[in-house]
């Protein structure tokens, strides 16, 4: 049986061999691992980058107060970005596959289409889901734009969903089951020890306490730094802002704050934040290049 | 078929190809294929295409040869000048001796005569396929890698062989050349399988677990269905579009069989579906007709253990999905359905047009406004009542959240739970079914109320769709409400309720002329349900144009475009127009009133009494309260029945006689002529003559 803990090991440590530089999660709060900078960002220009990290990623929506055995604020993504996209990609990331101990030969693995769209980073990707025997345990995307500019070279985005695959490879019903350290008896440490708490306080904040006054005003205040951050040519800091945005929008929804119309007006300021620090992006790229 | 006789094969390997597109995409390549063998003069026969999620193949048999053959080609007049008939020449590459001259028009072309040698299909292919490749075409397509080139998802081998021998194809944009191997089976075959033609192809690729026909793999699919479920009784649920879809999932379908624990089996029969189908493409398994505790699904991959691990795996997903639903179903069941109009009260459905529960309260009103256009009794009203209060308070419930699709379907079996009338959980089940589902008339009233309250609040608040562009798909609702009215035929006055609905928007400042664009738009829907079903054109702008009520505009049409098809109906038509023609020619003769005095001949005479008598009797059927179909087939039998008098006086009166005062006489039984028919039957009279 593999541990929680052990898939972050295995799956690093192969994507590590292959050439990927491992990096830390982003230490901002993000709604997945496609946020971080470690993949938004260098999605753009044209310059190639492998890297692979672990994200925890919020979505206050999906919190359950811990209650749900599939349901949870906070999960974990272990993300790969490859720029250019190989061309063995899908042979590479099934070999990760098998290391991680799943046997092709009892499995039923399958690439189910999946078009991915972010509104609020106004980019999109072609690729899928992958199955295994019915359960989606990675995004497969092939990046087509970002911040509304197209990507070239194109960037493959590989994101596992470190808790179902757990699941799947532990063969357990709850996520809160699941070992963690790999551990038995005494010794044990079960992602209920680890993120339980965080689940019903997090699903207390965002559903019933979070201050919703605050809430638009650290929007509106993340929103204008960005602005000012971006005019200075300074896209990471300004980057920074549009995920506070951009998470902040996100509580406001699970806060239900917000009308339909509302919505769909923060949604379209996030996009245009994170426009503004990809042009930065790439005008400072340019600027590098000539100097 | 004798498939020996192939000698070319094409396999595109390819990551994934979404299912959707694969049957059209083959259907494109075949298409490009011979539409570019063709041009190449290459004959072809015994075309074969085939198509999986990983491979589009195309195999024929091609003639070895093009033999030499001379095209003619058409040039300048003779008579251009040299310099115009020297780049003819050149652009050709072929001197003088090779154009003769031909008389076209009454002028002198020269044509040029290109010899074409006898060339090998082997030379041409490679260009053939790598054009047929490159100019393929997908609803939504992907660059990769460094390339700057589109296809649905990356290629990732070419294998193309003709004759025993390769074909060299080199699609330089993503740095692929053509090979003489493929690869089988993504997890039951290993390494590389050759093969040197189409026949070891398709041995070889069947060897390495791959079905390429999806026609084959359907039938697979459904044999092994047909086998484990050949108990009396027992039956699968085989939606066409979702059997379709899993086809072009695999490529060796196994057909595996997964349990569902009993204790899910109190969950409603569309809970329990939805995620098996939409989710998961799960094919839900019946027992006489009931839901049984099993599903089917189909998997990709021949498992050593027989598909235990695979078939628990995909038990533990649906057992997930199910637990949520059931914890979300009996959670909901808790709460009386009422009870969520608080939250609807916080809703916002739209940021002009209020609350979801604002709306509610409109489409109760709407309700009452048509119980009250069509007369209809106090207990139909209060149930209607009912429907609309409750019909929106699934949409905070937990399973709806969950599964939007469930929408309405939810409420209705949350109002059975909670013991409402039989009727009003049916009306709120079936609020956004299509007209052939909606099986009860509170379900029809209700779902033309939500219909007429929707279009009226978007077009009070100018949102109307414009071109293209109908976001809130009102071109679907207004369609919905024709077909409804139909289906039930309902007589409503539309323009009263649209009135009394617009009414309820005057919180807005909004445009009176609302009512009747909202008319007619609903109008300029109808006219194209009423084209769909066969009208032709002229009788549907007739009857649309003269009459703004749904069922008798449907019913004047039928009886109109039927009148038309025969001989009778159409001379009724040229007799009226050849009246107006007549009149217009005399122009501007103010009243001519017509004095029997005046009256020479029988022909007139003969036409006057009938139309006298024709007028009253006219007059009498208005008024004789008869149902309105018959009243206006009956006006249209009756000028009919005119029609031979009208004939011989057309044949035997000088309408232009030199006498002045008998001249107008005759005008005047023109006009009382056409009059009648302005006055009783508009449709005739508006109707275009040109076409008939």
């Amino acid at each position: 049986m593999k541990s929680f803990q052990e898939i972050i090991f295995l799956l690093s440590s192969y994507w590590g061999a292959y050439g990927c530089a491992i990096l830390q999660s982003y230490d901002l709060e993000v709604g997945a691992g496609t946020f971080s900078p470690y993949t938004f960002l260098r999605a753009l220009g044209d310059g190639s980058w492998k890297a692979a990290y672990v994200q925890p990623s919020r979505r206050p929506a999906d919190g359950r107060y811990g209650e749900n055995p599939n349901r949870i604020h906070k999960h974990h993504q272990f993300q790969v970005v490859i720029k250019p996209s190989p061309d063995d990609i899908q042979d590479v990331y099934l070999k990760s596959l098998e290391v991680l101990g799943i046997d092709y030969r009892r499995h039923d693995i399958r690439f189910v289409e999946d078009d991915w769209e972010s509104p609020t980073l106004g980019a999109a990707g072609l690729g899928w889901e992958v199955w295994c025997d019915g359960m989606e345990i990675t995004q497969f995307t092939y990046f087509q734009q970002v911040g509304g500019f197209n990507c070239s070279p194109v960037t493959v985005e590989l994101t596992y969903g470190l808790e179902r695959l757990a699941m799947f490879l532990q063969k357990v019903d709850n996520v809160f089951d699941l070992n963690w350290n790999g551990k038995d008896g005494v010794e044990k440490i079960t992602y209920r020890d680890v993120c339980l708490q965080q689940e019903v306080e997090f699903s207390k904040y965002s559903f019933e306490h979070a201050d919703i006054e605050n809430l638009k005003r650290h929007f509106k205040d993340a929103e204008q730094e960005c602005l000012r951050l971006a005019e200075l040519q300074l896209p990471l800091p300004a980057y920074d802002q549009c995920m506070k945005a951009s998470h902040l929008f996100n509580l406001l929804d699970s806060r239900r704050a917000l009308s339909v119309a509302e919505r769909v007006d923060r949604i379209a300021r996030v996009r245009a934040l994170a426009k503004i620090c990809c042009k930065a992006q790439l005008d400072a790229e340019n600027t590098n290049c000539q100097g | 078929m004798d498939t020996n006789q192939e000698n070319f094969l094409l396999e595109l390997l390819v990551e994934e190809i979404p299912a959707r597109f694969q049957e059209e995409a083959i259907a494109n390549l075949k298409r490009l294929m011979v539409e570019k063998l063709e041009k190449q003069k290459i004959k072809s026969e015994n075309i074969k295409t085939y198509v999986s999620p990983r491979r589009m193949v195309f195999l024929a048999q091609l003639e070895q040869q093009v033999p030499a053959f001379v095209e003619e080609k058409k040039g300048p007049q003779a008579s251009a000048p040299p310099n115009v008939i020297a780049k003819f020449l050149q652009s050709l590459g072929i001197s003088p001796d090779d154009c003769s001259e031909k008389v076209m028009d009454k002028k002198i072309f020269l044509v040029a005569h290109i010899r074409h040698p006898q060339r090998h299909t082997l030379d041409l292919l490679p260009h053939i396929v790598a054009a047929s490749i490159r100019e393929m075409q997908w609803p939504k397509s992907m660059h990769w890698g460094t390339h700057a080139f589109n296809f649905v998802r990356p290629i990732r081998n070419i294998l193309c062989r003709f004759c025993d021998e390769s074909v060299n194809i080199e699609l330089g944009e993503i740095n692929l050349k053509s090979t003489d191997y493929t690869f089988g089976h993504r997890f039951m075959s290993s390494g590389k399988i050759f093969a040197k033609n189409p026949s070891e192809y398709r041995e070889k690729i069947k060897e390495a677990f791959v079905i390429i026909d999806p026609i084959e793999r359907k039938n697979a699919i459904l044999a092994k269905f047909t086998k484990n479920f050949s108990k009396p009784g027992v039956s699968v649920d085989v939606p066409e579009d979702l059997l379709d879809e899993v086809v072009g999932l695999v490529e060796n379908p196994i057909v595996l069989l997964g349990q569902i624990p009993q204790k899910f089996m109190r969950l409603p029969e569309e809970a329990l579906v939805t995620p098996m189908r939409v989710h998961q493409r799960y094919f839900p398994v019946r027992r006489n007709g009931i839901l049984a505790p099993f599903f089917a699904f189909v998997a990709n991959n021949a498992a050593e253990d027989d598909g235990k691990e695979i078939i628990k795996g995909n038990e533990r997903v649906l057992n997930a999905r199910l637990a949520d639903a059931l914890f979300f179903y009996e959670t909901d069941l808790q709460k009386p359905l009422e009870l969520h109009l608080e939250n609807l009260k916080k809703i916002v459905f739209h940021e002009k047009l209020g609350t979801v529960f604002a709306r509610i309260l409109r489409i109760c009103c709407v309700c009452d406004f048509i119980c009250e256009e069509m007369n209809l009794g106090e207990d139909l009203r209060e149930l209607l009542k009912r429907v609309a209060l409750l019909s929106k308070c699934d949409l905070s419930t937990h399973m709806v959240s969950e599964f939007p699709e469930l929408q309405g379907i939810m409420g209705g079996i949350y109002a059975a739970a909670q013991g409402e009338n039989k009727a009003v959980c049916s009306a709120i089940g079936e609020q956004y079914k299509t007209v052939d589902e909606i099986a009860s008339l509170p379900g029809a009233l209700f779902s033309i109320a939500d219909k007429i309250e929707i279009i009226t609040g978007f077009f009070a608040i100018e949102k109307g769709p414009t071109g293209s562009k109908d976001p809130f798909a009102l071109r679907r609702a207004a369609i919905g409400l024709i077909k409804i009215i139909k289906k039930y035929d309902l007589s409503l006055q539309l323009r009263a309720v649209v009135r009394k609905t617009f009414g309820l928007f005057n919180f807005l400042k909004c445009d009176a002329n609302t009512v009747e664009a909202v008319i007619a738009f609903i109008l300029d829907r109808l006219k194209i349900v009423l084209k769909e079903s066969g009208i032709s054109h002229e009788v549907v702008a007739a009857v649309v144009e003269c009459d703004d009520d749904i069922m008798p505009i449907f019913a004047k049409a039928e009886i109109l475009d039927q009148t038309l098809k025969n001989e009778n109906g159409k001379k009724l038509i040229t007799s009226y127009k050849r009246s107006k023609n007549i009149l217009e020619q005399f122009g501007d003769f103010g009243n001519c009133s017509v004095d029997r005095e005046l009256l020479t001949e029988d022909g007139e005479r003969n036409l006057l009494d009938e139309l006298e008598v024709l007028e009253i009797a006219l007059e009498k059927l208005e008024i004789s309260g008869l149902d309105p179909n018959i009243e206006f087939q009956t006006k249209i039998s009756l000028c009919i029945a005119l029609e031979k008098k009208i004939t011989t006086f057309f044949r035997d009166i000088l309408v232009n006689s030199n006498d002045e005062k008998i001249r107008f006489n005759r005008i005047g039984i023109l006009l009382k002529l056409t009059s009648i028919f302005e006055r009783f039957l508009p449709e005739i009279a508006r109707i275009s003559v040109e076409s008939y």
